[in-house]
């Protein structure tokens, strides 16, 4: 159902995108999409994971061919141009892609795709470029020197570089992909009155964002997508996060009832003064038995890095990893022989091996399992793979697809379930929902819960605080590689963690 | 209160080249001091004379491993553009001399040409596509000159006395060398397309969404170095005065690559200086000439190359892990102060 | 009943194999209108003993590269080890155990290979360039400019013994090639290395996350390529029949176009056995083709080097025509719905 809203007569379109499709092989991502921009606001779009949101803006800055439909903009067609002649009439995209060269310098990088327009004078003038960059970056709050190179820059930081290349063409579009994702509360603040500024001065948005807070925050008009399709278009001072959430789903998601949360008394997990340099100092903890402790902390605030150190990835300089049922572990094989297991924050470089089949991902860590001394048993294999695809309901066509064609969630659902076919006594599991959609995230937190139910202990590290909320039993907070508090019970809100995150107040059993 | 040195004067004692630069003043004074005869102008001029054609094609290799490429078959070009200009000569004893040069550049530029092509639209990768063009121009040598060996009689008096002199004093060989270094430094230090090409090496991926024309810088750097092998061509004939269709380059991007490898470009593209490139090999000819003139067996030369390699990619990469802890605890202690 | 009753399953020749078994057909083809005698098993077997060497060191540069690491020190260490075999022998010491500590000799350079690469955290490319120069170094500060022949009359001509007799007979080095090519596949395909091997070359990262000791990995493999290239030094010293310090000098570049031709991406996670086996028996029918026409070496290596670009590039460019015709089909059928 598509509702339209009629924002008045005075506002040009920027960007008018009738009947927009597109293919990647035989899926439709996007059928027959129409999006509007007007000026002077920030439209913000949104969806559940591969609802085509990210394939949208990569065909409007031109980084993508469409296959179907018209892009106008400021009223001259634009569908089949190339990217360069997009992006010298003022469009620029930045997304989580990094479009900076870490070995070059910020000036190099700001440089980089600058047009000799009138071919008079071929020499491209250093001096005038430095003076501009800097001015820019001054303008948007940065201290850092225009010579350093870009990899020794912070994510936010980098950014604003990223940002930074964009202005010095005249702008008359600016899309932002899922900005916020590693940034701490005041870098994100730090983005958004940046955003503004450019709005104020002309410059049209789109707004790519998963944290509907934020998402109701920045913008002015929210576009819903689902399944490659327009829902629904809402000013954003007309709508609310349940219902933005029901559109995006198609139902109603209910927060999972929050039941007594038990665990027993007994110890599974003891951490005791860990230390690994540079991300971990002097971290203690305990797990129960059926606990799901989560762990809660800013970006950089070293908690995947905890979790890496436990596991036996990360070289720890002090400290002990005590299982009561195993003993002490020192390396990732008597992890995992102590019947632990990790699922990694970023599942596309270090969960799962994209260009192998589903089958091959799932057994890999099952090896004892399918082979005797040493050689392989492929039927058992195949049997072990089928289980696993079914108790976790991956969505596939078949067990020798590559991962890589799986949809996020389905591709979360293999990097758990490759561990779950033996019992798992600890999980770390890092971000558990990231990149996946509403109903795979359901699916992943009733098992989390159930699990815990059995007697799993779970240390789960989140930055969705819903998430971190609702399952944890307790939280602690992580800040600058040490426990900044500890949250139980009544004490478990928002911002309490929030604030032990920042280091605003010690609230709670501190460190 | 400890002396502060200029930043700009530290900031040259940090750069890779400097430590290049040490360690070739090392081996002058070792071997200068074991036998003296090693510092007379003649035996320097023939390490020149040796290293000239290795920093001609070197400085272009040096820009396809920026870009995060490779080419194996320069050794093949330099051997095909030789003959082809060998074979003109021969066959037209009064051609002029600049014509041939060019001939023999043009020649390794169409060679240029088609790996460009296959590495950027063909997508082949470029270990593969110039691992098959090394055969296929060298078969190409072998076709065209028929078997036939250029002999020093057919090569114009005016080629073989670029390699000794020129109205300057200094052999042209030399000054090639030099002029191809500097025209690398300056590509890559003053111009826009300089950046381009690091940009490229640097984040591929980045480079297309930011617009960059990959598929052309790709190909430039290829028919670069094509056109730099070409020129080798010449150089080869002006030193050696013989063109063997089997022989002529063979090997050459071997030493090529490691005198890259050796002045600190990084394997993986996105850094690397011509200045570097010039180092590296300097440092190859001196202690290849050095060995020889102390009297240790020019067996050793090859294992001593070997060395050279890994202890240049072992400092580097120390010196680049340390660069990037101290590049995360500032970062952490940005973000500590925030 | 009804289980030991299996559907038959449809077989189906996987993508990468099309392209070898099309040269191989065509080249026998091609072979026998040269001449009569060229499908005659005893011409086409006989004149396998310096392929067989070839593919012995692709299969173990097979597993190397599916890793994601490179070994382009494969025929130096070659050459190192049977320097080390013509050393002793010269030296008095028996035959056999001049091959044993030959083999020896080619499993520790690979060791040193591996512990290099893993120790110090550098590209593979580099080391194994560097160990090329540097283990040919070692031949030749150990071999000079000297020849080593007069080795017992039952040592030389290896590749003329027949395992089976009769007429046409199976030459040991064809026997020796088939049994490697089945351990090799056996290893790659049904074992637990094999698994493991393939997924660091796929993904390193998630290897080590998923709890495969990737190091342990690498450095099996490499010790794996110098052990087979230790056995292939034997191999060519009795083929020979003597030594000198260049053996084996370029078998590196045609052993990798074996392993790049059979279908084994470069970059690692993906490659199959068979791939190497088939594109051998391509590449030897397609020099031997060549041979009966008289066609010179060189040309003959160009021809391989063409192959090797098709073979990569057809593929390529067949996906983007499908690609392109696929959203012109739906492009119209779009715009017929409106």
């Amino acid at each position: 159902m598509e509702v339209r809203v009629d924002l008045g007569g005075t506002a040009i379109n920027v960007l008018e995108c009738k009947s927009v499709s597109k293919w990647y092989g035989e899926a439709a991502v996007l059928k027959s999409v129409n999006f509007d921009l007007a000026q002077n606001e920030i439209h913000a779009i949104v969806g559940e994971n591969g609802a085509g949101k990210s394939t949208l803006v990569k065909i409007i800055s031109g980084l993508v061919p469409v296959d179907v439909g018209t892009i106008k903009f400021e009223g001259n067609d634009r569908t089949f141009a190339h990217i360069r002649e997009i992006q010298n009439s003022g469009v620029a995209l930045i997304h989580q892609e990094p479009r900076l060269f870490p070995d070059l310098s910020v000036l190099e990088n700001v440089c980089v795709d600058y047009q000799v327009r009138d071919g008079k004078s071929k020499r491209f003038n250093w001096k005038k470029a430095e003076e501009e960059t800097k001015a820019l970056l001054a303008e948007l709050g940065c201290s850092f020197s225009v010579h350093s190179p870009v990899k020794a820059l912070s994510v936010a930081d980098q950014q604003m570089v990223d940002m930074v290349s964009a202005l010095r063409k005249k702008l008359k579009l600016l899309i932002v992909d899922e900005p916020t994702a590693s940034l701490t509360p005041s870098e994100v603040e730090r983005l958004f009155a940046t955003i503004r500024k450019l709005n104020a001065s002309g410059v049209a948005i789109i707004f790519i964002g998963h944290r509907l807070e934020e998402v109701l925050q920045i913008s002015t008009r929210i576009t819903v997508l689902k399944d490659g399709e327009v829902v629904a278009v809402k000013k954003t001072s007309e709508t609310s996060e349940d219902e933005l959430i029901r559109l995006m789903v198609g139902r109603n998601i209910s927060a999972s009832a929050t039941d007594s949360k038990t665990s027993s008394n007994k110890v599974s997990l003891k951490v005791s003064n860990l230390e690994s340099p540079g991300f971990v100092a002097d971290v203690s903890f305990e797990v129960k038995q059926g606990e799901i402790l989560g762990i809660g902390g800013l970006v950089g605030a070293g908690r995947s890095e905890l979790l890496e150190t436990i596991f036996g990835l990360r070289k720890r300089t002090a400290g002990e990893v005590h299982s009561s049922n195993h003993g002490s572990i020192k390396t990732v094989k008597q992890a995992i022989t102590s019947r632990i297991a990790l699922v990694p924050e970023d599942r596309a470089h270090n969960g799962l091996f994209l260009n192998r089949s589903i089958n091959e991902n799932l057994i890999i860590t099952n090896l004892k399992l399918t082979s005797k001394g040493g050689k392989r048993n492929f039927g058992k294999e195949q049997q072990i793979g089928q289980e696993l695809i079914e108790k976790f309901r991956v969505k596939l066509s078949s067990a020798s697809q590559l991962v890589r064609e799986l949809s996020g969630g389905n591709q979360q659902k293999v990097s758990l379930a490759k561990w779950l076919k033996q019992e798992i006594e600890i999980l770390l599991i890092d971000e558990p929902s990231r990149g996946v959609d509403v109903g795979s995230k359901a699916e992943i937190h009733q098992f989390l819960n159930n699990s815990a139910k059995d007697g799993m202990s779970i240390v789960m590290v989140s930055s969705d605080m819903r998430e971190l909320i609702e399952l944890s039993h307790r939280i602690i907070v992580m800040r600058n590689g040490r426990i900044a508090g500890e949250l139980s019970g009544s004490q478990i809100s928002e911002e309490a963690v929030l604030r032990l995150a920042s280091g605003l107040a010690s609230t709670g059993k501190g460190n | 209160m400890a002396i502060k040195l200029n930043s700009k004067v530290t900031y040259i004692f940090k750069k890779r080249e400097f430590g290049i630069f040490l360690f070739i003043l090392v081996l002058l004074a070792v071997f200068g001091s074991i036998e003296p005869r090693f510092f007379r102008s003649d035996n320097l001029s023939a390490i020149l004379s040796s290293v000239g054609i290795l920093m001609v094609v070197g400085a272009g290799q040096t820009l396809v491993i920026v870009t995060r490429n490779i080419d194996l078959s320069i050794g093949s070009t330099l051997g095909l553009a030789a003959m082809v200009m060998g074979m003109v000569a021969r066959s037209q004893p009064d051609f002029p001399i600049p014509g041939l040069i060019l001939i023999a550049m043009v020649v390794g530029g169409i060679c240029g040409l088609l790996n460009g092509f296959l590495v950027s639209y063909g997508k082949i990768p470029s270990i593969i596509a110039t691992l098959g063009t090394l055969a296929i121009i060298r078969g190409a040598v072998f076709v065209v000159s028929n078997n036939v060996q250029i002999d020093p009689n057919d090569v114009p008096k005016g080629i073989i006395s670029l390699s000794i002199t020129s109205p300057i004093g200094i052999p042209w060989l030399l000054i090639f060398a030099f002029l191809a270094i500097v025209l690398v430094w300056y590509i890559s230090s003053q111009t826009l397309l300089g950046k381009r090409i690091y940009a490229v090496g640097s984040n591929p991926e980045g480079a297309i969404s930011r617009g960059l024309s990959f598929n052309k810088i790709t190909i430039m750097v290829f028919v670069f170095v094509g056109v730099l092998a070409g020129l080798g061509g010449v150089l080869y004939t002006a030193r050696y005065a013989t063109i063997n269709p089997a022989d002529v380059g063979r090997g050459l991007e071997f030493d090529v690559i490691s005198a890259v490898v050796i002045g600190g470009t990084n394997i993986f593209g996105g850094s690397g200086t011509a200045l570097g490139t010039a180092l590296g090999c300097m440092l190859i000819g001196i202690l290849s000439n050095g060995l020889t003139v102390v009297g240790v067996s020019p067996f050793w030369k090859a294992c001593a190359t070997g060395f050279l390699i890994l202890a240049a990619v072992a400092i580097d990469n120390l010196v680049r892990k340390k660069q990037e802890e101290n590049f995360l605890l500032a970062i952490r202690n940005q973000r500590a102060v925030k | 009943m009804s289980s030991l009753i299996k559907a038959p399953k449809r077989f189906k020749v996987p993508s990468y194999l099309v392209g070898p078994i099309l040269i191989l057909v065509i080249a026998m083809i091609y072979g026998s209108l040269g001449s009569e005698y060229f499908l005659q098993p005893s011409s086409i077997i006989f004149n396998t003993g310096r392929y067989i060497e070839i593919g012995l060191l692709a299969l173990a540069l097979t597993f190397v590269i599916i890793n994601g690491d490179i070994d382009l020190s494969v025929a130096s260490t070659l050459a190192a080890s049977a320097g080390v075999l013509a050393k002793l022998f010269a030296g008095g010491v028996p035959i056999f155990w001049c091959c044993v500590a030959a083999i020896f000799t080619g499993f520790v350079l690979g060791l040193i290979n591996g512990l290099i690469v893993i120790k110090f955290g550098l590209p593979s490319l580099v080391v194994t360039l560097a160990t090329l120069a540097l283990y040919r170094g070692l031949t030749q500060v150990m071999l000079g400019d000297g020849v080593v022949a007069n080795y017992p009359d039952n040592f030389v001509g290896f590749d003329q013994r027949l395992v089976i007799g009769g007429d046409p007979g199976l030459p040991a080095p064809l026997a020796l090639f088939i049994v490697a090519s089945l351990i090799f596949y056996y290893v790659l395909h049904r074992s637990n290395y094999g698994i493991k091997n393939i997924m660091s070359g796929s993904n390193a990262s998630s290897s080590k996350f998923s709890g495969i000791s990737v190091n342990n990995v690498r450095l099996i493999a490499f010790s794996v390529s110098g052990t087979v290239s230790g056995i292939c030094a034997v191999m060519i010293t009795s083929r020979l029949g003597s030594t000198i310090s260049n053996v084996g000098l370029g078998l590196e570049l045609l052993a990798i176009t074996v392993v790049v031709l059979g279908g084994t991406d470069i970059f690692g996670g993906r490659g199959a056995i068979s791939g190497t086996v088939v594109s051998l028996f391509a590449i030897m029918a397609v020099r031997e083709a060549l041979v009966i026409q008289d066609i010179n070496g060189q040309v003959q290596d160009a021809a391989i080097g063409l192959l090797l670009i098709l073979t990569v590039l057809v593929p390529r460019i067949r996906s983007y025509y499908v690609e392109k015709r696929n959203r012109q089909k739906r492009f119209n059928e779009a715009q017929a719905k409106a």
